[in-house]
Parts: structure tokens; sequence; C-alpha cells
């Protein structure tokens, strides 16, 4: 089922094109990462999702709508939180969550689980302003989650915070996500999609440049990394080698794909030629690697990198 | 839902310590008028009701009217500081439902600092009368009536104007500077066009109808004498022209906030 469709969204400020003629889907159970430099757009995105930016142009459905008042009644079945974690200071955590739980009709009964859920109860009656940044994120991810909403959306839910804090954080998104919700991640910490999400859509300067499966995103023929004693000499026989393609070469190290994916063809190759090799491995192409040649180049249809 | 906004709102500010530190500061300086208003006269002005009615129902509005700025300012300015406002239409509350409940805080305010106001100078009116009082016949209730009316509607002009200014600002030290600073530049211009023969004009900005609200005489029976440069014959028309700022102002206060992205 399409929960999110979003079709030539477009956000302009003055001159300038935050978000330039955007599309893309979300469908239910997906854990969809929104990727992009600082600036890309994904905040201005997110807040017209959300319905506290307006779009200059374009198209937007939640859960199938797109009447601008079914739109305001669909919103209730989205939690999230944009950029930093907006709670009343001078509240304690419960009472942050009373209102939350106020505006989403429902009893107070839901917040002391939600404050479990986070590992918060025991701060629970603290006024939030004493909370670290850490405690502040899990209270705003409860508040988000009031109410079991089919689509959250959590807008750099790891910003500022230690290792520890993101792990925390990043545990529970994938508890989350096992649950079988409907999880829109934005973030610009790759490794953190990549270990959360199922689908991503990449964007530069408001434009989207790819999207779709992270498995197919990284997907490609496999890269070989090889190191001998000889490197000039075993770049000169890579090179003659008729399978090899895309080679490059990093100081003593030379990187291959290989159009039969057979290495062991490569090794006695190389053999043959007096050429013995110290290392020979397979890299995955990473997501990161992806998303550096896709934003550097801007070109949507580059490959994955090792 | 609209009353859900009113009702958070409401709990949002019962539990502000600053709200309550304004409204204690307010009661302080309430007394303290008062109390020299009583005594500070020769011969001590220490009325016995229903003397004391017109001191107690009217009289200064603008403090009433100061305190209501600030606690209105850190009511709505922080949410935008704090980016609560925001978080609150992400949660699930639409535009108009917010504005809507801040709007309805006004009147609460309004209506809290005046019956503070209220109950203090009853307090003292009885708690320090002595046995020089005077004894008058009551105005008719209409009078009274008419008069507190006319000191709310005047706080409700000021503070329209300060919903307007938060808005428009949307952050709380800005937005307290130029809703002080107004208090003056109102009463510049009113002096200002005054000396240009134009007091036709003067009278009719927010702060000067919110002080002509309030004096008490415009609403008695035979009040000819009253001060200033309205005359009885126009109270009428002052209570038409504070209820015309304060839905103008509401109104374009409306427009630009669902206008404006969060």
């Amino acid at each position: 089922m399409n929960i999110l469709s979003v079709a030539g969204l477009t956000k302009h400020y003055g001159m300038l094109k935050a978000v330039d003629d955007l599309s893309f889907d979300v469908h239910s159970g997906q854990v969809f990462g929104f990727l992009g430099p600082n600036g890309s757009g994904k905040t201005t995105t997110i807040g017209m999702i959300f319905g506290i930016v307006t779009p200059t142009a374009g198209h937007l459905r939640l859960f199938g709508s797109d009447d601008p008042r079914a739109l305001a009644q669909s919103r209730r079945r989205v939690g999230g939180t944009l950029e930093q974690p907006n709670l009343y200071p001078y509240l304690t955590g419960r009472q942050n969550l009373h209102l939350v739980a106020a505006i989403k009709r429902l009893d107070d009964s839901h917040i002391e689980p939600a404050l479990r859920s986070v590992d918060l109860l025991a701060a629970a009656d603290r006024r939030t302003k004493g909370y670290s940044l850490g405690m502040k994120q899990r209270l705003a991810l409860a508040a988000a989650m009031l109410g079991d909403p089919e689509l959250l959306i959590f807008d750099e839910p790891t910003n500022g915070l230690d290792p520890e804090g993101m792990q925390e954080i990043r545990e529970l998104i994938l508890r989350l996500s096992r649950s079988g919700r409907t999880i829109v991640l934005c973030t610009h910490l790759l490794a953190e999609v990549e270990r959360v999400c199922t689908h991503v859509a990449i964007l530069k300067q408001g434009r989207l440049l790819r999207s779709g499966a992270v498995s197919e995103l990284t997907a490609g023929a496999p890269v070989f990394r090889l190191r001998a004693d000889n490197a000039q000499a075993l770049w000169e026989a890579v090179a003659n080698y008729p399978a090899a393609r895309q080679m490059r070469r990093e100081n003593e190290v030379v990187y291959t794909e290989l159009a039969d994916s057979d290495p062991a063809l490569l090794s006695r190759y190389l053999a043959g030629l007096g050429i013995y090799l110290a290392e020979l491995s397979n890299q995955r192409p990473t997501l990161e690697a992806t998303f550096l040649r896709v934003t550097a180049s801007g070109n949507p249809d580059a490959g994955p990198a090792p | 839902m609209i009353f859900t906004a009113y009702r958070l709102e409401l709990f949002k500010m019962l539990r502000r310590p600053a709200t309550w530190v304004a409204y204690l500061c307010f009661l302080a300086l309430t007394i303290l008028l008062l109390t020299s208003q009583r005594y500070g006269a020769l011969p001590p002005n220490d009325h016995k009701f229903p003397d004391a009615l017109p001191e107690v129902l009217s009289g200064d509005a603008l403090l009433a009217g100061t305190f209501g700025v600030v606690i209105i300012i850190l009511m709505l300015c922080s949410e935008f500081d704090w980016r609560t406002s925001r978080q609150n239409i992400i949660d699930g509350l639409s535009k108009h439902q917010w504005f809507v409940g801040k709007m309805l805080l006004l009147p609460t305010i309004a209506l809290v600092l005046y019956l503070t106001r209220l109950a203090a100078g009853a307090i003292l009116a009885v708690v320090t009368t002595s046995h020089l009082h005077t004894q008058v016949p009551f105005d008719p209730a209409a009078s009274y009536i008419l008069a507190a009316c006319g000191v709310l509607l005047g706080i409700l002009c000021y503070a329209s104007v300060v919903l307007f200014i938060c808005v428009t600002v949307r952050s709380t030290g800005p937005s307290l500077a130029v809703a002080l600073l107004y208090q003056v530049i109102d009463n510049i211009a009113a002096v200002i066009l005054r000396t240009h023969r134009l007091a036709d004009i003067a009278q009719w900005l927010p702060l000067q109808i919110q002080s002509a609200l309030a004096v008490y005489v415009r609403y008695q029976p035979h009040g000819s004498s009253a001060p200033g440069p309205l005359g009885q014959s126009q109270t009428e028309l002052l209570f038409a022209a504070a209820a015309a700022w304060v839905a103008v102002l509401l109104f374009v206060s409306y427009r630009i906030y669902m206008k404006r992205d969060l």
C-alpha cells in the first residue's frame, strides 16, 4: 500500500529553489532513508509533508488522499520530529507527553508505556530543561510514537548525540521497523541509513538524484582489491586481463571489477605471469560510496563504487 | 478540538513559572497603586462602598495592559522560539486550531488581570475604610457593568495589538521591546496629532481608546464632565472603535499566521 506519495513537489524561497520537482513514493512497511548533504532540501520536504511548509507547486498524497481537508485528518496518522526535539522546557517529560496525547485525542494511560519504551520513566517528572540532548531526543521519539501512528518521520534523530546516544536511537528505530511500521528517516549519516533503511532517496540542491531499494543502489559487479610486491607489474598485468573493468589504483593497491566475477581465474592468470598476490579481497559497494559518487557527480545514473 | 487547544493553552500558562512571576508582580504593583491612590490624595481618599466602586472598577488600565502584554508574549513567542508551535501542528493540531487557542487566551488574560484588580481594590476598600467615608447613592448597575466592559475591551484592544506584533516578529525579546515601544509611540503619536489639530484622529489610536474607556465618569448617568477629548456622547463610538480594532487586528494576525511557514 502506498502510504506517502509525492509528485512534482516544489518549494521556492524567492529566487532559491529549496526543493525542485521532487517525486517519490513510500510504501507500507518500508524504512525510507532520505539522504542528502546539508541544505539539500530534506527538512523543507519533511516540513511540507507535515503541513508546516506550504509547497509552491506539486502534489502530496498521504494514505491515498490529496484533498486538503482529508490531508489534515491523515496527518493525525503521522508522528514525527523535525530537526531538534521541540519540547516545553518548563514542563516535565510527563507533562510534555500529556500535551501531545491531548492533541492526538488520547488519554493519559498511553503516557506511561511511551515513557517506558524510551527508558525515561525515572526522569518523567523532571522538567525537560534539565534533560540531556539524548533524553530530549528520546522523549521526542516517545511523543512521536504516541497513538501508534502508521507513519513515523524522523528528521536527524541522532543529531548532536554521542556514539552511545546514537546507538540507543538507532536500536529504537530498528525495533520500530521490525514491528512493521513505515518510517521515513531523514539524515546525512549514511552508515545509520545502511543499517536501518530498506529504501533511500538521495537529494542534492533540492533535486532527487536517485531513489530505490538500498540493495539495488548498492548492487553491481563486485570490486576486487589486489595487492602484490610489485604494484606496477600488477597494474599492467591486470590492465591486460580481458575480464578486468573499471580499474583504478591507489598507491600499492589495485581495484578492479571482473566481467566474469571469478577471482580464481585472475589469480591463476597472474601466477602464470609470475605475480603472486599478497591480498585478494572482495569489496561490496557501500551506500556511502554510492551516495558520494551520485552527489559528487550530480548524475542520477552514477553507479555504485567501492 | 478548539476547546482542547484552549485547554492546553491554559495548562501551559498555569504551569509556566514566568507567568506566575508576571502575575505576582502585577498583583503587588496593583496593590501599591491602589493604596497610593487612597492615601496619596489630600484629604485621604479612603472611600467605602459604594464611593469606592468607580476607582475599583476603572481607573488606570495601563498596568493590566502592560502585564497582559508580558504574559501574552511569553505564551505566544516562546512557542516560536522553542519551535513547539510547529511541533503542535506535527502532532495533529491544525494551524487554525492553534491560532484560535492562542486567541482565546487574550480575553482570558484580560479577564483574570481585571478580576485581580477588582478583588484587590474591593478588599482594600473594605479593609482600609475609616469613619470619614461619605455615603452617596449607588449608580445604576448598567453604569458599573459598562465601566467594567469598557476597561476589559480596552485591555483586549491593546492585547490584540500585541498578538499582531507576536505573529509578525515571532521572537520573545524583540516582541517585548516592540510592544513596550508601541506604548510610547502610541502616546507620542497622539500628542503630535493633537498639536497639529488632528485630535480627531489621535483619539482613535488603540491605547488612547483604552485610556478613554477606563474613565469611570463616562459611564455615569449625568457624567457630562468626562475628562479627555471625548465626550459622554461618544462612549458608544469608543466601544465600536475598540471592537473594530480588535476585529481588524485579530483578522490580520490570523492571515499573517496562516500564510507564513512555521
